[in-house]
């Protein structure tokens, strides 16, 4: 019945464009067969309409209509710029083409025709669209007084939201409060739970990088009382990430998913596994990311293709430069085995390498954008990171994004953490680690405590590195050996006279992302392995004050060396993720 | 000659090109001129510093591994620029970033083209050097050559640029001249290459039927669904676009059939054989390709079939494999447009059936007659395994209509197993009983086999087909963008009044622990085709109706032949240790014609003249006298060479009875010596004496 239809329907189009003429007829017909879903057939009128009125922009209009609602934005674009040339006052089609030059992220083609359009006409949705163009294009300087001038004369919120968030670009943080929440009143007055949601969110952002967390989580919350976004839980996950209370952010991150039409809940979950340790599903994330290329949700966020490149590529290199140190510390045994080994060292090298070389060319392309624009304070950071590793061009740019966030006390421990670990100043990196919130910053006492143990001479021999190691082990539990560091561990053995043993078992476990301690210092844990029978080994790891870490028992292998690699191996696996 | 004073430059620019594939490649955001300078430099540098230490090789190698660890260049310039201050406090960064990435690559080109200029046998290692980059290309799609044209033309280009650098490097008789002969050596070479090549060959095949959800499999020549439905322990699905698909009218779930799998032995599993099928060709379509000419097909008129129209526009998949929805009728193959992105455009009218669950339910089983017993016999053929059997009937006791067998079974798979790309494999080796008796969880070729093999064993007519789903989520514009992930396994199940109807087994449950989503549609990658079908679509042309069929039959020879050159390579190895064994007979009889007076002398002399022939004076010593010989090896400066070539001619030449063991070692000892001290200064001034003097008497 169903084909019996399309078949008339098919014959009846047929029949109709024979007889139809009129340009209103085939807009018409057009029309129907889009309703009808005869694509094809819609476009061949469209076609034809602009072949025989080749004045009228209506028919290249329809076309791109038709292609902008299937997200073909070339095409539609293409078809848009077609009827402009027919018809350049048509403002309709001006404002169409900056809307899809916008979503193709080409924001600054966008951003001259919104100019254009702005200069023509006192409509609030353009001074928006125009407002939101600079912040896109990192040109805050020009967008404040736009929208303020515009609040000024009639106050709309989304004028008051794009406000804010051009405020926050230039870190001006009571006028960027201020605004969204005029933008937040508005919405609720008017009962708009989207817009207020959306805006609850854009201010848990703000605050956050305002280092008030306790806004941040709390607006975040409102944002999701508003509406179920996955907007609202992607803000508490980042929040949960800094709190370094990483089960939290990843319920959060998993409850924003389903939600998500965007790659960045993937994004987010990536880069928590990556920070876990779990380096295999953060790969496994960023390969699905990687796959995605439609950018056009991009343009409703803070954020362009360079930026996301950039992120994408930062985080693979992260991901392999662990994968690299993690395979350099896990024991291996037999010629194949090392070879093996030796291979996918050199491969996860090259490729952290590689991502390395990507990140630092991107970013140093973005930040120098920003700087040259008005965003200055995000271009240094930017521009920092790029450099990282370089002293002179990293410090000098933490140097200057410390003097624009110079109203915030708040902010200089992060400055004495990057700019420590640039200058390799231990008593900066000493200064940052006491002076962070410590309930709300534990990632960045976890990231300092790694960074002074890297810069403590002796490795792990002190007792203080000791004592740092495992600080990092208690808050992340795969925050050592992905970046070469190892766990220290107090060996005791018992159950025959294993002196032998005991240097076969150090020998493996300490090539295992583990270090054995001569004497107890009082901080890490203890192994205690002990002898059952001549078939079995049992072992147990214990903190300080006696609670177990993890413990299990290993068969006796045919040889020392390989009951000894199987005890490293099931060490590492029981207590590294 | 010239080729072989230019060996070092020739080289150069073979790995410069190598180097331009490898940056075409992997540069990814870095710049190109920048990279490209900073290769020629590195190279240069490097080359300088291996060439003129005095120090042994593998010395020089450790002087430049010191050199870039103690002075790594990066942190010079770091320091330089710090120390100037520089304007571009980002120079040493990126010139970093750069460095980091090129320094690998050269320093491994130069250690090879050093190693292979100073030890002849290198000239091998170099070979391996090639070959694996070949590899590196071949696999960089993640085992599918065909998914974009850069990458085919670039593992090709690599091919092309490794086989002709060594043709010249071996022709230009570089140091290693000695060792060398050109037609012998090259395919000694050549067959070398093979056998570097065999184990990736079976690799890249295994990988990719793997990553072609077990269904696809591509090669060099190639990218098309397999003959035979493997059960793999554990498959990925890529999501490389295929071809599109255009049909008007509102969306839905279609199915593009490619191969039809009815034949069945419990070793081989299903299998295509359309030689031994009981259908008519117009059914079966033995060759599934695609004519070059329309062509319609005569098919049995069944109840409830209606005609449906589809254009297929081929991007990744085998141009002349036939796809369309079941059963075809009229096919319109069409010439591309000029650079066109399309392998393959057509348009296909098939009798789609559709007859409904209450049109089904009235039919009744084929009814069996001595005509019919053939087809029957042929779609019934199993395992005869009981369980199967006895799990079939489980399934469905106690219920009565042919139709209703067969869609419980269908029921019973979908509702009661789960979806997985990693079965897992079975303890005893036979991967079906593991899915239906044990773990339960599969992809679709493990539904599609077992819904086959029950209803045979119930002596329902069935079987496997092969194609693309067509997922009508991901239509844009009436088209629908098909990926490689979409490739499918279903069975058909034979109604006599209604035909052969489709059933999709395969559960939507996936199983435990497993994630796994088909990428949704992707405008991005799709718009451009879009835009270009759009444009061109009006101005198609019918293939041509006076089509030489000729010349695609001598295509095809050629094609299908190279196929199986791929399929076998050890042929390709034999053919080649065939083809050396012929020169070198040939290269015997030539310097045995005419036979030496005295038999004895066959062996020493033989000797001889092969290390004559490898300095390439053979040819020219016939007509050389010895007083013209002696005053070429004083000329030369090579003494060796002169009492060789003395004792040469004294065996060739020679009528009185010498000591011929002494002979014979003193000829190998000679040669031994002729390799050691003839110097490629030696060689080259001999050949240029030659040239100008010319080899006659005079």
């Amino acid at each position: 019945m169903r084909k019996k239809t399309l078949f008339l329907l098919t014959v009846f189009f047929m029949a109709f464009s024979l007889f139809c003429d009129s340009s209103e007829d085939l807009l018409d017909e057009i029309d129907r067969a889009v309703k009808a879903e005869f694509y094809n057939r819609a476009i061949s009128l469209a076609n034809k309409g602009g072949k025989l009125y080749p004045e009228d922009s209506r028919f290249p209009l329809t076309e791109g209509d038709l292609y902008a609602s299937r997200k073909l934005y070339n095409l539609a674009l293409s078809s848009y710029e077609k009827a402009e040339t027919l018809n350049r006052s048509d403002r309709k089609i001006r404002e169409e083409i900056a809307s899809v030059l916008g979503l193709l992220d080409r924001n600054e083609e966008a951003l001259l025709y919104l100019e254009g359009l702005a200069e023509e006409i006192d409509d609030y949705r353009i001074l928006d669209d125009l407002g939101w163009a600079y912040f896109k294009t990192h040109q805050p300087e020009k967008g404040i007084p736009l929208l303020e001038k515009a609040i000024e004369r009639e106050f709309h919120k989304s004028l008051a939201l794009t406000l804010g968030t051009l405020y926050s670009e230039v870190n001006n943080v009571v006028l960027c409060r201020k605004s969204y929440l005029a933008s937040i009143d508005a919405a609720l007055k008017d009962g708009d739970s989207y817009f207020a949601s959306v805006a609850y969110y854009n201010l848990s952002l703000a605050e956050q990088s305002f280092y008030s967390y306790e806004k941040a989580i709390e607006y975040a919350g409102l944002s999701l009382e508003q509406m179920e976004r996955a907007g609202g839980h992607l803000a508490l996950g980042d929040l949960y990430l800094t709190k370094g209370d990483y089960p939290a952010a990843a319920q959060e991150i998993r409850k924003a998913a389903p939600l998500d039409q965007t790659p960045l809940s993937s994004m987010n979950l990536a880069s928590l596994f990556c920070l876990q340790g779990k380096l295999d599903a953060a790969l496994y994330e960023a390969d699905a990311i990687r796959n995605l290329s439609d950018d056009s949700w991009m343009y409703y966020f803070g954020i362009d293709s360079q930026q996301f490149d950039t992120d994408l590529n930062e985080l693979y290199r992260d991901i392999y430069k662990g994968l690299y140190h993690r395979e350099r510390l896990t024991a291996v045994r037999g010629f194949i085995g090392k070879f093996k080994h030796l291979s996918r060292v050199a491969v996860y090298y090259f490729r952290y390498r590689y991502y390395d070389s990507q990140f630092r060319f991107l970013a140093y392309g973005l930040g120098r954008t920003q700087w040259k624009r008005s965003s200055s304070l995000r271009g240094a950071l930017t521009l920092a990171s790029a450099a990282q590793g370089f002293r002179q061009p990293a410090e000098k740019y933490l140097l200057k994004a410390r003097e624009l966030e110079a109203g915030d006390p708040l902010s200089v421990p992060w400055y004495d953490l990057e700019i420590g670990r640039e200058t390799r100043n231990l008593s900066l990196l000493l200064r940052g680690l006491n002076s962070f919130q410590k309930t709300w910053e534990a990632r960045a006492v976890e990231d300092s405590y790694r960074e002074i143990l890297f810069l403590r001479k002796g490795g792990l021999k002190t007792p203080e590195s000791i004592e740092a190691s495992v600080s990092v082990f208690r808050q992340n539990s795969g925050g050592l050996r992905q970046y070469g560091l190892k766990l220290p561990l107090h060996l005791t053995m018992s159950g025959s006279d294993l002196s032998r043993e005991k240097r076969i078992f150090s020998r493996y476990i300490s090539s295992n992302g583990f270090y054995l301690t001569e004497s107890f210092t009082g901080s890490e844990p203890y192994l205690r392995l002990h002898k059952v029978s001549d078939k079995f080994y049992s072992y147990t790891i214990s903190w300080p004050d006696g609670s177990i870490l993890t413990s299990g028992r290993i068969h006796a292998q045919k040889s020392m060396g390989q009951t000894a690699y199987e005890l490293s191996v099931s060490l590492a696996e029981s207590v590294f993720p | 000659m010239l080729l072989k004073t230019d060996s070092r430059l020739i080289r150069f620019i073979l790995h410069f090109l190598l180097f331009l594939l490898y940056w075409s490649e992997y540069a990814g955001n870095l710049p190109f001129a920048p990279g490209l300078l900073l290769f020629v430099l590195l190279y240069l540098l490097i080359s300088f510093v291996m060439r003129h230490s005095s120090l042994s090789l593998i010395s020089s190698v450790l002087v430049t591994i010191l050199l870039f660890i103690i002075f790594p260049l990066n942190r010079i310039f770091l320091i330089l620029t710090s120390g100037m201050n520089l304007p571009g406090d980002f120079v040493a960064v990126l010139f970093s970033a750069l460095y980091s990435l090129i320094l690998l690559p050269v320093l491994i080109s130069t250690w090879i083209r050093s190693l292979s200029e100073r030890f002849v046998r290198f000239y091998l290692l170099e070979l391996l050097l090639y070959a694996c980059a070949f590899a590196l290309f071949l696999g960089k799609r993640d085992w599918n050559l065909q998914d974009s044209s850069g990458s085919l033309l670039l593992t090709f280009a690599t091919l092309g640029i490794s086989l002709t650098g060594m043709l010249i490097l071996l022709l230009s008789q570089g140091k290693g001249s000695l060792c060398f002969s050109v037609p012998g050596d090259f395919l000694l070479l050549l067959m070398i290459l093979v056998l570097v090549l065999i184990p990736v060959n079976k690799l890249y095949r295994s990988e990719s039927v793997k990553e072609g959800g077990g269904l696809l499999e591509s090669n060099i020549f190639h990218f098309d669904f397999t003959d035979y439905l493997t059960l793999e322990s554990k498959i990925s699905m890529k999501d490389e676009l295929v071809f599109l698909m255009q049909k008007e009218g509102p969306g839905e779930r279609c199915y593009l059939r490619r191969f039809v799998l009815g034949s069945y032995s419990p070793e081989k599993g299903f299998f295509r054989d359309p030689e031994n099928t009981p259908e008519s060709y117009n059914l079966i379509l033995p060759d599934y390709k695609i004519p070059e000419k329309p062509v319609s097909w005569d098919v049995p008129d069944y109840k409830m079939r209606e005609a449906v129209e589809q254009n297929l526009f081929y991007i990744n998949f085998d141009s002349g494999a036939f796809l369309g929805m079941n059963q075809p009728l009229e096919i319109i193959p069409y010439y591309s447009w000029e650079n066109s992105s399309f392998s393959r455009i057509y348009k296909l009218n098939s009798s789609v059936s559709q007859a409904n669950v209450w049109d089904l339910l009235g039919s009744s089983s084929p009814a069996i007659s001595p005509e019919s017993r053939a087809f029957l016999d042929y779609y019934t053929e199993n395992n005869g395994d009981e369980d199967i059997r006895d799990l079939a009937e489980e399934i469905t006791g106690g219920l009565n209509g042919y139709y209703r067998k067969v869609a419980a079974i269908e029921d019973y798979l979908i509702s009661e197993y789960s979806y997985s790309l990693n079965p897992g494999t079975a303890a005893e080796g036979d991967q079906l009983r593991h899915f239906l008796f044990s773990a339960k969880k599969g992809y679709c070729s493990y539904f599609a086999f077992s819904m086959t093999l029950l209803c045979r064993s119930l002596g329902i007519p069935s079987r496997v087909v092969l194609g693309f789903w067509v997922d009508t989520g991901s239509e844009v514009l009436n088209f629908y963008p098909v990926n490689a992930n979409q490739a499918h396994a279903w069975v058909e199940v034979y109604f006599p009044e209604y035909g052969w109807i489709g059933f999709d087994p395969t559960s939507q449950t996936l199983a435990e622990g497993e994630n796994f989503e088909f990428a949704s549609y992707n405008p991005e990658e799709l718009e451009p085709y879009i835009q270009e079908i759009l444009a061109n679509q009006e101005n198609l042309i019918v293939s041509d109706l006076n089509f030489d069929e000729s010349q695609t039959d001598r295509s095809l020879l050629i094609r299908e032949n190279l196929q199986k050159l791929q399929d076998h390579p050890f042929r390709v190895f034999f053919l080649l240790l065939l083809l050396l064994c012929f020169a070198s007979v040939f290269r015997m009889l030539k310097a045995l014609s005419p036979f030496p007076c005295n038999q004895k002398r066959v062996i020493p002399y033989y000797r001889c003249y092969s290390a004559l022939y490898r300095t390439q004076l053979s040819l020219k010593t016939k007509d050389l006298s010895p007083a013209e010989l002696a005053r070429i090896g004083k000329s030369v400066g090579a003494e060796e060479f002169y009492t060789f070539t003395e004792s040469y001619l004294a065996l060739r030449f020679s009528p009185s009875s010498e000591d011929l063991p002494t002979w014979f070692y003193r000829g190998r000892y000679l040669r031994r010596e002729l390799y050691i001290m003839a110097g490629v200064r030696g060689v080259f001034r001999l050949l240029i004496f030659l040239l100008v003097h010319g080899g006659g008497k005079k």
